[in-house]
């Protein structure tokens, strides 16, 4: 059901932006996802597929960058990457460790003609 | 083939609107909390509690979230509040348009306090800001100790959690630190509430949470 609505979002972007530059047909369609933004990326390609039926994107291959999750440690700073990481930092072995990442999904680029 | 860079936010149009919202709560001096959780996890019951608590002192506004019916807002209106059901007929979370068309329809300076019950979900709420001013996991030791980790969108934004339901600790496999150390885990600084609505534990320390974020929106020292 989130997938549809993110869908549409970008279905909504993608149609404004051919508004606007004159595309007739969008081939690749780039997005990133962070960490954090509980996207399920083959959800999201097939509710993009359903979405974009009859439309400009309709054959658009859906690119999707997932940011990995990482733990950043709250004395040194270092990063590790990993669901809920490791039980000590790697570098100064502090257990003071917090999930980071962005919950961010942007539409980096398109590919047009 | 031409390449067209863009940098779009998907989620553009609903954070525009949290925004506008977020204002417009500004303007009227209102504290809103949006609250999130799985579904069953206790926030009608936490709202009803906080009824009893807090109507006398505040002027308390529900906004209720849930795919169908209009039980909950039923529920709150039997308990004295002011309660607006949304129906989302399928969606799976609340976003900043649907609030902004139902505090359309209130005088928002009429209200203190905004509570907000989102969709029974701990994924796609957690990515959608409405507006509000502070956001708070509801967790139940029903659900399991892991599920900070497992769900951890839903922790990561959330400024308080509560643990509810402690009343079943006794009879629950429930490692309370566990799930402490994974909220911690998720975001560091957390802090965890232990509320029961059956036997009223915790909801003192809850409706003074409460109470100091209405006073932090009207600018108001901490203390009564
Ligand atoms: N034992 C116990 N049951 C609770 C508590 N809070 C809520 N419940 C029960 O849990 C069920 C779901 O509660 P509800 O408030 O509807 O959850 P919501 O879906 O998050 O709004 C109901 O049967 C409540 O009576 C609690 O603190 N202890
Ligand atoms: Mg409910
Ligand atoms: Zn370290």
């Amino acid at each position: 059901m989130h997938e549809l609505s993110l869908a549409e979002n970008i279905l909504e972007i993608v149609e404004a932006e051919r508004a606007g530059r004159r595309f007739s047909r969008v081939h690749v369609i780039r997005l990133r996802a962070g960490a954090l933004s509980g996207i399920d990326p083959e959800a999201l390609r097939l509710a993009m597929e359903s979405v974009c039926e009859g439309t400009c994107a309709a054959e658009a291959a859906v690119e999707i960058d997932a940011e990995p999750r990482i733990v950043t440690c709250r004395r040194c700073g270092a990063t590790m990457p990993g669901d809920v990481g490791p039980a000590a930092c790697a570098s100064c072995g502090s257990i003071d460790l917090e999930l980071a990442g962005s919950s961010g999904l942007d539409i980096v680029s398109l590919e047009v003609d | 083939m031409a390449k067209l860079p863009l940098g779009r936010n998907v989620r553009g149009r609903n954070d525009e609107t949290a925004a506008e919202n977020r204002r417009r709560f500004a303007e009227a001096r209102l504290c809103a909390v949006n609250l999130l959780s799985s579904p069953g996890s206790g926030k009608t019951s936490l709202l009803e509690r906080t009824a009893e608590r807090m109507k006398d002192r505040w002027r308390i506004l529900v906004i209720d979230g849930d795919v169908e019916t209009e039980r909950d807002a039923q529920r709150l209106r039997a308990a004295g509040l002011e309660a607006i059901q949304i129906q989302t007929h399928g969606a799976c979370h609340l976003n900043a348009m649907m609030i902004a068309e139902q505090v359309a329809t209130v005088d928002p300076a009429a209200f203190d306090l905004l509570l907000i019950e989102n969709i029974g979900n701990l994924v796609c709420p957690s990515n959608y800001d409405l507006g509000e001013s502070s956001r708070v996991v509801v967790a139940s030791t029903t659900e399991g100790d892991d599920k900070p980790i497992k769900y951890p969108e839903a922790y990561h934004t959330a400024d308080l959690c509560v643990l509810n339901k402690v009343d079943l600790l006794p009879y629950l496999p429930f490692d309370v630190a566990a799930f402490e150390a994974g909220v911690r885990r998720v975001k560091a600084d957390m802090p965890v509430l232990h509320t029961s609505c059956t036997t009223g534990a915790g909801l003192e320390a809850w409706c003074a949470w409460l109470d100091g974020q209405v006073r932090a929106t009207r600018g108001e020292p901490g203390k009564s």
